[in-house]
Protein backbone atom coordinates (compact mmCIF):
# COMPACT_ATOMS: atom_id res chain seq x y z
CA UNK A 1 0.00 0.00 0.00
CA UNK A 2 2.78 2.45 0.91
CA UNK A 3 4.44 2.36 -2.51
CA UNK A 4 1.07 2.90 -4.21
CA UNK A 5 0.29 5.76 -1.82
CA UNK A 6 3.68 7.30 -2.55
CA UNK A 7 2.92 7.08 -6.28
CA UNK A 8 -0.63 8.38 -5.76
CA UNK A 9 0.78 11.44 -3.95
CA UNK A 10 3.21 12.05 -6.80
CA UNK A 11 0.52 11.71 -9.52
CA UNK A 12 2.37 8.64 -10.78
CA UNK A 13 -0.39 6.08 -10.28
CA UNK A 14 -2.20 5.58 -13.60
CA UNK A 15 -5.74 6.90 -13.56
CA UNK A 16 -7.74 3.69 -13.36
CA UNK A 17 -5.52 2.36 -10.57
CA UNK A 18 -5.69 5.72 -8.78
CA UNK A 19 -9.51 5.62 -8.74
CA UNK A 20 -9.54 2.11 -7.31
CA UNK A 21 -6.82 3.04 -4.85
CA UNK A 22 -8.83 5.86 -3.29
CA UNK A 23 -11.98 3.74 -3.07
CA UNK A 24 -10.08 0.86 -1.48
CA UNK A 25 -8.32 2.98 1.13
CA UNK A 26 -10.54 6.02 1.75
CA UNK A 27 -11.47 4.80 5.25
CA UNK A 28 -8.12 3.21 6.10
CA UNK A 29 -6.35 4.71 9.12
CA UNK A 30 -2.83 3.99 7.87
CA UNK A 31 -3.66 5.52 4.50
CA UNK A 32 -4.87 8.72 6.16
CA UNK A 33 -1.92 8.86 8.58
CA UNK A 34 0.66 8.35 5.87
CA UNK A 35 -1.13 10.79 3.54
CA UNK A 36 -0.60 13.39 6.25
CA UNK A 37 3.00 12.44 7.07
CA UNK A 38 4.22 12.18 3.47
CA UNK A 39 2.79 15.57 2.54
CA UNK A 40 4.08 17.14 5.74
CA UNK A 41 7.60 15.84 5.06
CA UNK A 42 7.52 17.24 1.53
CA UNK A 43 6.29 20.63 2.71
CA UNK A 44 9.05 20.85 5.31
CA UNK A 45 11.69 19.83 2.75
CA UNK A 46 10.53 22.63 0.46
CA UNK A 47 10.45 25.10 3.35
CA UNK A 48 6.74 25.61 2.75
CA UNK A 49 5.48 24.39 6.04
CA UNK A 50 4.06 25.91 9.14
CA UNK A 51 3.48 23.81 12.27
CA UNK A 52 0.12 22.05 11.98
CA UNK A 53 -0.99 21.49 15.60
CA UNK A 54 -4.51 20.41 14.73
CA UNK A 55 -5.12 23.07 12.11
CA UNK A 56 -6.42 20.76 9.39
CA UNK A 57 -8.84 19.19 11.86
CA UNK A 58 -10.29 22.60 12.67
CA UNK A 59 -10.81 23.29 8.97
CA UNK A 60 -12.39 19.87 8.43
CA UNK A 61 -14.73 20.41 11.39
CA UNK A 62 -15.73 23.82 10.07
CA UNK A 63 -16.54 22.27 6.69
CA UNK A 64 -19.02 19.96 8.39
CA UNK A 65 -21.42 22.91 8.50
CA UNK A 66 -20.82 24.04 4.92
CA UNK A 67 -22.78 22.97 1.87
CA UNK A 68 -21.55 23.02 -1.72
CA UNK A 69 -23.23 25.97 -3.43
CA UNK A 70 -23.66 25.61 -7.21
CA UNK A 71 -24.02 29.38 -7.59
CA UNK A 72 -21.01 30.37 -5.53
CA UNK A 73 -17.82 31.37 -7.36
CA UNK A 74 -14.92 31.76 -4.90
CA UNK A 75 -12.99 33.88 -7.41
CA UNK A 76 -15.79 36.25 -8.35
CA UNK A 77 -14.25 39.09 -6.33
CA UNK A 78 -10.71 38.49 -7.56
CA UNK A 79 -8.70 41.59 -8.50
CA UNK B 1 -1.05 17.16 -14.54
CA UNK B 2 -2.17 16.67 -10.95
CA UNK B 3 -4.28 13.61 -11.66
CA UNK B 4 -4.65 12.73 -7.99
CA UNK B 5 -5.97 16.19 -7.13
CA UNK B 6 -8.33 16.04 -10.07
CA UNK B 7 -9.58 12.65 -8.94
CA UNK B 8 -10.20 13.98 -5.43
CA UNK B 9 -11.93 17.11 -6.75
CA UNK B 10 -14.24 15.06 -8.97
CA UNK B 11 -15.17 12.90 -6.00
CA UNK B 12 -15.83 16.02 -3.91
CA UNK B 13 -18.04 17.41 -6.67
CA UNK B 14 -20.01 14.15 -6.51
CA UNK B 15 -20.48 14.60 -2.77
CA UNK B 16 -17.58 12.65 -1.19
CA UNK B 17 -16.33 14.83 1.68
CA UNK B 18 -13.54 12.36 2.50
CA UNK B 19 -11.94 13.33 -0.77
CA UNK B 20 -11.94 17.05 0.09
CA UNK B 21 -10.61 16.29 3.58
CA UNK B 22 -7.51 14.81 1.93
CA UNK B 23 -7.08 17.99 -0.08
CA UNK B 24 -7.34 20.02 3.14
CA UNK B 25 -4.69 17.85 4.82
CA UNK B 26 -2.48 18.16 1.76
CA UNK B 27 -2.77 21.89 1.12
CA UNK B 28 -3.60 23.68 4.35
CA UNK B 29 0.03 24.29 5.31
CA UNK B 30 0.90 25.56 1.84
CA UNK B 31 -2.10 27.88 1.72
CA UNK B 32 -1.37 29.10 5.25
CA UNK B 33 2.20 29.73 4.12
CA UNK B 34 1.02 31.78 1.12
CA UNK B 35 -1.39 33.78 3.28
CA UNK B 36 1.32 34.39 5.86
CA UNK B 37 3.19 36.34 3.15
CA UNK B 38 0.37 38.89 3.36
CA UNK B 39 -0.78 38.56 6.97
CA UNK B 40 1.64 38.08 9.80
CA UNK B 41 -0.67 37.37 12.73
CA UNK B 42 -0.78 33.53 13.12
CA UNK B 43 -4.34 33.74 14.40
CA UNK B 44 -5.49 35.74 11.38
CA UNK B 45 -3.56 33.46 9.03
CA UNK B 46 -5.51 30.53 10.44
CA UNK B 47 -8.84 32.34 10.13
CA UNK B 48 -8.16 33.38 6.55
CA UNK B 49 -6.89 29.93 5.61
CA UNK B 50 -10.11 28.45 6.99
CA UNK B 51 -12.07 31.01 4.98
CA UNK B 52 -10.15 30.06 1.83
CA UNK B 53 -10.98 26.36 2.25
CA UNK B 54 -14.62 27.12 3.05
CA UNK B 55 -14.82 29.21 -0.13
CA UNK B 56 -13.10 26.51 -2.17
CA UNK B 57 -15.46 23.84 -0.86
CA UNK B 58 -18.61 25.94 -1.33
CA UNK B 59 -17.55 26.79 -4.86
CA UNK B 60 -16.00 23.45 -5.81
CA UNK B 61 -18.47 23.02 -8.69
CA UNK B 62 -16.95 26.06 -10.42
CA UNK B 63 -13.58 24.28 -10.65
CA UNK B 64 -13.53 22.82 -14.13
CA UNK B 65 -9.95 21.59 -14.34
CA UNK B 66 -8.76 24.40 -16.64
CA UNK B 67 -5.88 25.03 -14.25
CA UNK B 68 -4.21 22.88 -11.63
CA UNK B 69 -6.31 22.57 -8.48
CA UNK B 70 -3.34 23.88 -6.47
CA UNK B 71 -3.25 27.03 -8.62
CA UNK B 72 -7.00 27.57 -8.20
CA UNK B 73 -6.73 27.10 -4.43
CA UNK B 74 -3.69 29.38 -4.27
CA UNK B 75 -5.70 32.14 -6.02
CA UNK B 76 -8.56 31.70 -3.55
CA UNK B 77 -6.10 31.99 -0.66
CA UNK B 78 -4.49 35.15 -2.06
CA UNK B 79 -7.93 36.59 -2.74
CA UNK B 80 -9.03 35.95 0.85
CA UNK B 81 -5.85 37.59 2.17
CA UNK B 82 -6.27 40.64 -0.08
CA UNK B 83 -9.94 41.00 0.90
CA UNK B 84 -8.88 40.91 4.53
CA UNK B 85 -6.26 43.61 3.94
CA UNK B 86 -8.80 45.77 2.08
CA UNK B 87 -11.23 45.44 4.99
CA UNK B 88 -8.43 46.45 7.35
CA UNK B 89 -7.72 49.54 5.24
CA UNK B 90 -11.39 50.54 5.36
CA UNK B 91 -11.40 50.00 9.09
CA UNK B 92 -8.29 52.14 9.44
CA UNK B 93 -9.76 54.88 7.25
CA UNK B 94 -12.54 55.10 9.83
CA UNK B 95 -9.99 55.11 12.59
CA UNK B 96 -10.01 58.15 14.84
CA UNK B 97 -6.42 59.05 15.68
CA UNK B 98 -5.66 59.04 19.36
CA UNK B 99 -2.88 60.82 21.17
CA UNK B 100 -0.89 60.18 24.27
CA UNK B 101 -2.24 62.71 26.78
CA UNK B 102 1.16 63.26 28.35
CA UNK B 103 3.38 63.55 25.30
CA UNK B 104 0.68 64.56 22.78
CA UNK B 105 2.20 62.06 20.35
CA UNK B 106 0.09 60.06 17.93
CA UNK B 107 -0.56 56.48 19.05
CA UNK B 108 0.01 54.30 16.01
CA UNK B 109 -2.69 51.71 15.36
CA UNK B 110 -1.49 48.09 15.43
CA UNK B 111 -2.49 46.39 12.17
CA UNK B 112 -0.52 43.18 12.30
CA UNK B 113 1.06 41.11 15.01
CA UNK B 114 4.65 40.05 14.95
CA UNK B 115 5.31 36.45 14.03
CA UNK B 116 4.96 33.98 16.85
CA UNK B 117 8.52 33.09 17.99
CA UNK B 118 7.39 29.70 19.33
CA UNK B 119 5.93 28.68 15.97
CA UNK B 120 9.06 29.89 14.20
CA UNK B 121 11.18 27.79 16.57
CA UNK B 122 9.04 24.68 15.95
CA UNK B 123 9.27 25.22 12.18
CA UNK B 124 13.05 25.58 12.45
CA UNK B 125 13.34 22.40 14.55
CA UNK B 126 11.24 20.47 12.05
CA UNK B 127 13.40 21.69 9.17
CA UNK B 128 16.62 20.74 11.00
CA UNK B 129 15.26 17.31 11.87
CA UNK B 130 14.27 16.64 8.27
CA UNK B 131 17.69 17.79 7.11
CA UNK B 132 19.40 15.42 9.58
CA UNK B 133 17.08 12.54 8.62
CA UNK B 134 17.96 13.07 4.95
CA UNK B 135 21.67 12.80 5.77
CA UNK B 136 21.16 9.40 7.41
CA UNK B 137 19.34 7.95 4.39
CA UNK B 138 21.24 5.74 1.93
CA UNK B 139 22.56 8.02 -0.82
CA UNK B 140 20.30 6.69 -3.60
CA UNK B 141 17.18 7.11 -1.46
CA UNK B 142 18.20 10.62 -0.44
CA UNK B 143 18.83 11.61 -4.06
CA UNK B 144 15.52 10.17 -5.26
CA UNK B 145 13.35 11.88 -2.63
CA UNK B 146 15.23 15.17 -3.06
CA UNK B 147 14.79 15.16 -6.85
CA UNK B 148 11.08 14.50 -6.35
CA UNK B 149 10.22 16.82 -3.46
CA UNK B 150 12.60 19.72 -3.99
CA UNK B 151 13.24 19.61 -7.74
CA UNK B 152 9.71 18.48 -8.55
CA UNK B 153 10.86 15.92 -11.12
CA UNK B 154 8.60 13.17 -12.42
CA UNK B 155 9.58 9.55 -11.86
CA UNK B 156 10.64 9.15 -15.49
CA UNK B 157 12.88 12.24 -15.23
CA UNK B 158 14.42 10.88 -12.03
CA UNK B 159 15.01 7.52 -13.73
CA UNK B 160 17.02 9.30 -16.41
CA UNK B 161 19.05 11.33 -13.90
CA UNK B 162 19.74 8.34 -11.65
CA UNK B 163 20.22 5.95 -14.58
CA UNK B 164 17.91 3.31 -13.12
CA UNK B 165 14.57 1.66 -14.02
CA UNK B 166 11.27 3.37 -13.20
CA UNK B 167 10.39 0.64 -10.69
CA UNK B 168 13.57 1.40 -8.76
CA UNK B 169 12.62 5.08 -8.58
CA UNK B 170 9.19 4.16 -7.20
CA UNK B 171 10.62 1.95 -4.50
CA UNK B 172 13.40 4.38 -3.55
CA UNK B 173 10.99 7.29 -3.09
CA UNK B 174 8.51 5.17 -1.18
CA UNK B 175 11.25 3.70 1.02
CA UNK B 176 12.73 7.14 1.73
CA UNK B 177 9.33 8.42 2.86
CA UNK B 178 8.75 5.37 4.99
CA UNK B 179 12.14 5.60 6.73
CA UNK B 180 11.83 9.35 7.31
CA UNK B 181 8.29 9.04 8.64
CA UNK B 182 9.30 6.27 11.04
CA UNK B 183 12.35 8.12 12.33
CA UNK B 184 10.54 11.45 12.67
CA UNK B 185 7.19 10.13 13.88
CA UNK B 186 7.74 11.27 17.52
CA UNK B 187 8.48 14.77 16.29
CA UNK B 188 5.67 14.87 13.72
CA UNK B 189 3.06 13.19 15.90
CA UNK B 190 2.02 16.34 17.82
CA UNK B 191 1.14 17.89 14.45
CA UNK B 192 -1.01 14.97 13.42
CA UNK B 193 -4.77 15.34 13.66
CA UNK B 194 -5.54 12.11 15.46
CA UNK B 195 -9.25 12.78 15.25
CA UNK B 196 -9.20 13.82 11.59
CA UNK B 197 -10.59 10.58 10.21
Amino acid sequence: MKESLSMYIDFELVTDKAENFFVDFRDDTDFRDNWFYYHFLGDIMRGQSTPDDGFSLRIIEKLNNIEIDPLFDPLSSED
Amino acid sequence: MDTTDLDLVKRTQLGDRHAFDLLVIKYQRRIAYVISRYIRSPQQVEEITQEAFVNAYRGILTFQGKSQFSTWLHRIGVNAAKNHLSAERVRLSLYEPSYNVETNELIEPVIIDTEDPERLLIAKQLAESISNALKTLPKDLCQAITLREINGMSYSEIAVVMKCPLGTVRSRISRAREIMTDSLRPLLEPHRDRRAR
